[in-house]
């Protein structure tokens, strides 16, 4: 008991009052010099966006190069909290800006040597701070810095890879055909990324993608498929129906997806074939792509499954109903007229899509 | 009289080691909140939400809102909830009966009108008496149900999920004020994990001082009145602290009624919210978790540490007695029917870490605190306290109370500052210092009222909240 007290009395109490006034003061002078700055930060950001504005908008370059030394003059752009600011902002602009402007965007990044501060970012040992300097390229389309990008291609850290992956993809001047023989794996969130960055840098259609659906990768051939689609792209429709006997259930998938945008007509009886297979997502998916291409085979197949009604899981016979209403809306007046349940379900598609 | 100090002895070993090992998790849950914020913080860029939202490739999601005599708000909440940034989602408001002019005003405003709606019970509720949907494209997003009262949030919340379309829902109150990119974050953990993602969540903060114009949130202010500021205090500590830790142990038993974002599957297959519960937030999320336990199935449930939504809570003692023994109910409750999962090697983590820090941590305390204070008074009047050694640990714990919620407050500064000023955070401080004496005394008295109430099996009520009503709103009706 005695070692208890003492405890207490010289230790515990001590630390931790201690430790209360440490976080106490932390909180107080981290608050205080961030209201102190507050003033002074809003106001370079002000006139961050102003010059930033102006060197877009400016004619010539006499005028252009005037701005940009004004830049200089008036905000103190030696200091690193400066320059992160107009990077942000450029950033934003870069987001949310089209057409010249953003390579306005870019030689305004290289003029103010911000691709230094990118590059500080990238030698960093942090890797989030790594892949922060490697987006900065990419959002600048800053070639030039690709070579300190590849190295991070084949980084243990995934995420850190992931991006530089990415970010190399945008800034290369090699065609992506390279992808079809890609073996790393690919996460689905870079697939979102990699197919993204593919729309939104508008590449051609790769000369090789009837490869990249051949490949061994499951993200490659998934990521095709969705370019195929995205560039109505339907030269390769006979092998897209092979993929529907793919084993991985997600290209299968993609693959259904595929023949519904490329509206695959003789793709139909293979959907129909595999409808009983599938689960629920990919039987929903087949439902949707035969309201696209069907023809009185699926109004046969669709007819009979509605017959089988108890059987039917509640989202399907939706579906079901839904898509036989697409293909032909006179067919239930004529085959389900008393049917309430199926009139019903007519009635809750069209209220749900009008 | 020998009996009597064996007693207080007893007691007092019992307390230094139940105190000691509370002292050592709280230690251990800020290092794992620590790291787990600096994790989220430092992965925060690698998808960008704006690459997300472009996205034709994201899950739909339903927004599920029940509403109970609403009618003073309701208008403004919807539309606030109509104006989320999301591309593609639909708001489902139940009205669960309400008595005033909840479903009139909504008829109206929203132009709506009633639809034939293919309704599946896939949880069983209290009966729907229809589905209305707007004839205006500008509100296509919105499906209004409308059913019998059946006494409960739970019992409306199924009900709009049964109605919901989507594979994902969140749910939420409708008068809570939720952030624009609310869905977008929430659905993150869905879209970005290998693993199964089941729920996830985000912090609530405070409304009742914040000026909202229109169901928009206007300005952040930490509240003017003493029990919410206490609930302030709270709220981050359990959010930015509590939760973060549990969260990278995979181990959430909570994700709040208020703002979670759930796999509509899974809660059906749970069985959906239970109507009877007074905890029913938490008592879900620990029957999924048995589910998935039961299937064999790994899965994750994740919070993320920022705060996305806005509401108001109770601003007197009375209201807030009447929730948090509601809240104590609730969690007996849920312990009591599930005590098959603790200790028990099929249900993992849950059964041999989680439970068994609700049961001892959260459920035990308050009634340690009473035993504690029992035995203080005994010790007073029929024994030989020792008074130094009392004060002393006494002023050992009130400042590691104290630590604990300032580095909760650092965390939240650091990343969020989302309050206007010094001042305000000077407030805070200060009535962090007043908090253990004031506040959790009350807070202690309602949780045993609430574990009263459940041994006596007192008849459970579902407590409305008077609502306050936010300060531009109520200043505009001055005006």
């Amino acid at each position: 008991m005695e070692f208890i007290k003492d405890m207490l009395v010289q230790y515990l109490i001590p630390i931790t009052a201690v430790a209360f006034m440490i976080f106490v003061a932390v909180v107080l002078i981290n608050r205080y010099v961030y209201e102190e700055n507050k003033l002074r930060v809003e106001e370079i950001k002000m006139r961050a966006s102003e010059f930033i504005t102006n060197l877009l908008f400016v004619k010539s370059d006499e005028g252009y190069g005037q701005i940009l030394d004004e830049l200089k003059r008036e905000l103190p752009f030696k200091k690193k909290f400066v320059k992160e600011i107009l990077l942000d902002t450029l950033v934003h602009y870069q987001l949310n800006l089209k057409g010249g402007k953003k390579e306005m965007l870019n030689k305004i990044y290289e003029d103010l040597h911000l691709n230094k501060l990118s590059e500080s970012y990238i030698k960093d040992s942090r890797w989030h701070q790594k892949s922060l300097g490697i987006y900065h390229f990419q959002v600048f389309n800053y070639t030039k810095g690709i070579e300190l990008i590849r190295p991070y291609l084949y980084h243990s850290n995934e995420k850190l890879r992931s991006d530089a992956f990415v970010s190399f993809l945008s800034l290369t001047s090699e065609n992506i055909e390279f992808l079809a023989d890609y073996n790393k794996k690919i996460g689905l969130v870079d697939e979102l990324k990699i197919v993204d960055l593919i729309q939104s840098k508008k590449f051609s259609l790769p000369s090789n993608i009837d490869k990249w659906i051949l490949s061994s990768n499951e993200s490659i051939v998934r990521i095709g498929l969705k370019l195929m689609g995205f560039y109505n792209h339907n030269q390769n429709a006979g092998e897209i129906i092979k993929l529907l006997n793919s084993p991985s259930r997600t290209i299968r998938y993609e693959a259904i997806l595929a023949i519904k945008k490329l509206s695959i007509s003789n793709a139909e009886d293979s959907l129909i074939d595999l409808y009983d297979r599938e689960d629920k997502l990919n039987k929903l998916a087949i439902l949707d792509a035969l309201s696209e291409i069907g023809s009185a085979a699926t109004v046969n197949f669709l007819d009979m499954l509605l017959h089988q009604n108890h059987f039917i899981d509640s989202d399907e016979k939706i579906k079901i109903v839904s898509s036989l209403n697409t293909i032909d809306s006179d067919y239930f007046i004529a085959n389900f007229a008393e049917d309430k349940d199926i009139d019903l379900i007519r009635k809750h598609v069209a209220n749900l899509t009008s | 009289m020998d009996f009597l100090e064996d007693f207080v002895r007893g007691f007092e070993f019992f307390i230094a080691i139940f105190s000691g090992s509370y002292i050592v998790i709280y230690v251990m849950l800020t290092l794992l909140s620590f790291y787990a914020i600096k994790k989220h913080v430092n992965a925060k860029n690698f998808i960008r939400e704006e690459v997300l939202v472009n996205s034709t490739y994201l899950p739909g999601v339903s927004v599920v809102a029940p509403a109970f005599n609403e009618e003073a708000n309701i208008i403004f909440n919807v539309k606030s909830l109509l104006s989320l940034n999301y591309p593609n989602f639909e708001v489902v408001i139940i009205n669960d009966g309400s008595t005033d002019r909840t479903l009139e005003k909504l008829i109206n405003e929203f132009e709506l009108t009633k639809i034939d709606f293919y309704y599946r019970e896939h949880i069983k509720t209290k009966p729907v008496r229809g589905h209305y949907k707007s004839t205006n494209p500008l509100y296509s997003h919105l499906l209004v149900v409308d059913k019998e009262n059946g006494g409960s949030k739970a019992d409306a919340s199924n009900a709009g999920i049964n109605s919901s379309r989507f594979s994902l829902f969140l749910c939420t109150d409708v008068d809570c004020i939720l952030k624009k990119d609310t869905i977008i974050k929430l659905a993150k953990p869905f879209i970005e994990s290998e693993g199964k993602v089941i729920a996830s969540g985000a912090g609530i903060r405070i409304a009742n001082s914040c000026e909202v114009d229109e169901g928009f949130l206007a300005k952040v202010h930490f509240p003017t009145k003493m029990f919410p500021r206490f609930q302030e205090l709270e709220y981050i500590r359990s959010f930015m602290f509590g939760r973060m830790a549990w969260t990278q142990l995979n181990g959430l038993l909570l994700v709040s009624g208020g703002l979670g974002m759930f796999d509509k599957k899974t809660v059906i297959e749970a069985g959906g919210y239970w109507h009877k519960s007074l905890g029913e937030d938490m008592e879900l999320i620990t029957r999924m978790r048995k589910l998935m336990y039961n299937k064999k199935q790994k899965f994750e449930i994740k919070y993320i540490p920022e705060s996305l939504c806005w509401t108001e809570v109770p601003g007197n003692a009375k209201d807030l007695i009447k929730q948090r023994s509601r809240w104590g109910r609730g969690l007996i409750q849920t312990l009591a029917m599930h005590k098959g999962m603790l200790f028990n090697p099929k249900y993992g983590r849950t059964g041999f870490m989680i439970l068994p820090y609700f049961l001892l941590f959260e459920f035990l305390v308050p009634i340690v605190e009473l035993l504690g204070l029992i035995v203080l008074l005994l010790g007073i009047f029929f024994l030989n306290v020792d008074f130094v050694f009392l004060l002393n640990i006494t002023l050992f714990v009130y400042l590691f109370y104290l630590t604990v919620t300032m580095i909760a407050i650092f965390f939240d500064e650091l990343l969020y500052k989302n309050y206007a000023n010094l001042k305000e955070i000077g407030s805070l401080i200060l009535i962090s210092m007043v908090e253990p004496i004031f506040f959790h005394p009350i807070n202690t008295y309602s949780y045993l009222k609430g574990y009263f109430n459940f041994i006596v099996n007192n008849k459970q009520k579902w407590g409305t909240l008077k609502r306050q009503g936010h300060t531009v709103e109520l200043e505009k009706v001055e005006a």
